[in-house]
């Protein structure tokens, strides 16, 4: 079968091809997601040198152990890469030193009422909102609303108790939804 | 909150993409050049691993010796007279009625005699040619009446004979080596030798058997090798005696096991050893002995930790608790010097045993090796309980005294 090129290729054709060490290949399955897999890495890390570090790692590691992957479908490379990467991630965290868990209460009050109306509020907005959340607020977050992990999974996955994870979540979105509404207030976004 | 919001960041965010990173390529690259990766990673892994924990047991090590060295206080150097009343192979004044064995007697010591001017003991006790230890007795002496001050011994002829020779170390402000020594042979030689002070050393020499233990005290101090003890007194009549005892400060190590309760207090237990070492002088200017004690303990200590500070792999901590140990072997190494020649040397075992109780409080450094395994360095203060055991050490001179800890924490929980 003659592939037209690289471009057009599938995800499953690509993996063959890599899997039989063809480097253009390679080349290309990294161009077609490194944008995705940074992205994911910089929600957790915002340190540019350790994004770079951990992407690095990640690859590495897919490279070496792209022979073993058993190709199941659509999107099945896309998520494998992407488990890599948020393990890698996870780890770096974990090495890092503490993972400090913010105990910040301030402004903490459980405001209840509404929530936030994100749907004008551009996604470069909430991603560099994220990122601005602290250290435990933000893992705990993208954990949970965005990876989709339950407590439990998070307390393992962090070392840490299930009802800190739950408080961080809380916290967070607190957090996120105050800036959500300033954001709107000074930025007058159309209602 | 309603989740809708959530729902929108997540579709937002799940897919979002960024641009890559400068260089990145490049440096994977590089990566996948070197051979076998992966295995070399894994080993760059524990290469880097050993290096950062012998970088971080080097620090320690560094500290301790430094910490040490600063710290290395003379806690107990008493200087005594002979004009006080000093006893040697002695006993503490209110020990006189005491005679039985006694397992480990508070303060006391068991089977010595002694009486001191100050005194006036109704009994005094006969000492065995061979002493006792702190807790194992077969001892008997017998109540003799004291005759006056200046008391004197009366020989007895022990109905059994021990075998072991061990040394006693009575408690008291002062501190007492009692050293008698046994004739190798048969029961029918006893030599009983009391030792007392009034404003001077004097020893009185029953023999009474018709030999040897008085003739092997010979002038010439040659013979003096069976009993450099009295050797050392008997030079030392009317001279004046110091005993010097320098108590080094203790360390210990220990494991940790911390279990965490939220983010900055923890309860924790474990395991400690504890090392003890005390320098003994005691004597005249020329003779005199020398002896280097080291005590051993194991213990368990009981605290809680309180996180106050945490800058990337270090955390500050302040913690209190208790510690009960036992100490597991103790030993003492002596060197007699007569008339400026070393006459013999001698190596001891300390056969009590005493728990010892304590109450502690530090602050210490911690370094994150891993997520739940750290090296501490904790200087302290601990209060310590007497231990009803006759060994002197540095606890009983000063039950308030520092320490270093240091050691391995894991932790669990939070």
């Amino acid at each position: 079968m003659a592939s037209i090129g690289i471009a057009t290729d599938s995800e499953e054709q690509l993996l063959r091809r890599m899997q039989s060490g063809d480097a253009t290949a390679s080349r290309a399955v990294y161009s077609r997601y490194v944008r995705y897999l940074s992205a994911i890495v910089s929600r957790y890390i915002t340190n540019d040198e350790d994004i770079k570090d951990v992407l690095q790692e990640s690859f590495l590691k897919i490279f070496s152990a792209i022979k073993t992957f058993a190709y199941r479908g659509d999107g099945s490379l896309k998520g494998w890469m992407s488990r890599i990467v948020l393990n890698e991630t996870l780890r770096h965290i974990r090495n890092s030193g503490r993972l400090q868990l913010t105990e910040l209460t301030p402004d903490d009050i459980d405001t209840a009422d509404e929530e936030p109306a994100t749907d004008d509020i551009p996604s470069d907005v909430i991603y560099s909102m994220i990122r601005d959340l602290p250290d435990g607020y933000r893992v705990v977050f993208n954990l949970y609303v965005i990876e989709g992990k339950s407590h439990k999974e998070i307390a393992a996955l962090l070392n840490i108790k299930e009802n800190s994870s739950a408080s961080q979540l809380h916290r967070a979105k607190t957090m996120l939804a105050a800036k959500i509404n300033h954001y709107r207030k000074y930025n007058n976004a159309s209602l | 909150m309603k989740d809708k919001w959530l729902k929108d960041i997540h579709d937002r965010m799940a897919d979002y993409e960024i641009n890559e990173p400068d260089g990145l390529w490049e440096d994977i690259q590089a990566g996948l050049s070197r051979p076998t990766d992966t295995h070399r990673d894994r080993k760059t892994a524990v290469w880097l691993w050993i290096k950062r924990t012998c970088a971080a047991a080097a620090a320690a090590a560094a500290i301790i010796a430094t910490v040490t060295f600063v710290l290395h206080t003379d806690t107990g150097t008493d200087t005594v007279n002979a004009d006080n009343t000093t006893l040697i192979a002695g006993v503490t004044e209110n020990h006189a009625d005491d005679i039985t064995p006694v397992v480990a007697p508070p303060r006391q010591q068991p089977a010595e005699t002694v009486s001191t001017d100050n005194v006036t003991p109704k009994h005094s006790e006969v000492i065995e040619p061979q002493t006792v230890t702190g807790t194992t007795t077969t001892t008997e002496t017998t109540e003799v009446p004291v005759t006056d001050n200046q008391t004197n011994t009366q020989t007895q002829s022990p109905a059994t004979e021990r075998k072991k020779q061990k040394h006693t170390y009575p408690a008291g402000g002062n501190t007492y080596y009692a050293v008698t020594d046994r004739s190798k042979k048969g029961g029918s030689r006893n030599v009983s030798v009391g030792m007392f002070s009034a404003g001077g050393m004097s020893a009185s020499l029953y023999g009474k058997s018709s030999a040897t233990p008085v003739a092997s005290i010979g002038a010439d101090g040659k013979t003096w090798n069976d009993n450099p003890m009295l050797g050392i007194l008997l030079f030392n009549q009317g001279a004046e005696i110091e005993t010097q005892i320098k108590h080094k400060l203790p360390v210990r190590f220990g494991l940790t096991f911390a279990y965490g309760l939220n983010s900055r207090l923890s309860i924790e237990s474990g395991l400690t050893y504890t090392i003890l070492m005390s320098d003994i002088k005691e004597g005249s200017k020329n003779n005199y002995y020398t002896g280097n004690q080291t005590l051993h303990y194991i213990g368990i200590p009981l605290n809680v930790r309180y996180k106050v500070f945490s800058w990337k792999k270090l955390d500050l901590y302040a913690s209190a608790g208790v510690l009960t140990e036992k100490r597991v072997a103790g030993k003492i190494d002596k060197n007699y010097v007569l008339q400026n020649n070393t006459e013999k040397t001698e190596k001891e075992t300390i056969a009590s045993h005493p728990f010892q109780f304590s109450a502690n409080i530090g602050a210490g450094i911690q370094y994150s090796l891993t997520h739940r395994v750290g090296l501490y360095v904790e200087p302290g203060m601990s209060y310590y309980f007497d231990d009803n055991s006759p060994v002197e050490t540095i606890y009983k001179e000063k039950p308030l005294n520092f320490n270093l800890n240091l050691g391995l924490r894991l932790t669990f929980g939070k």
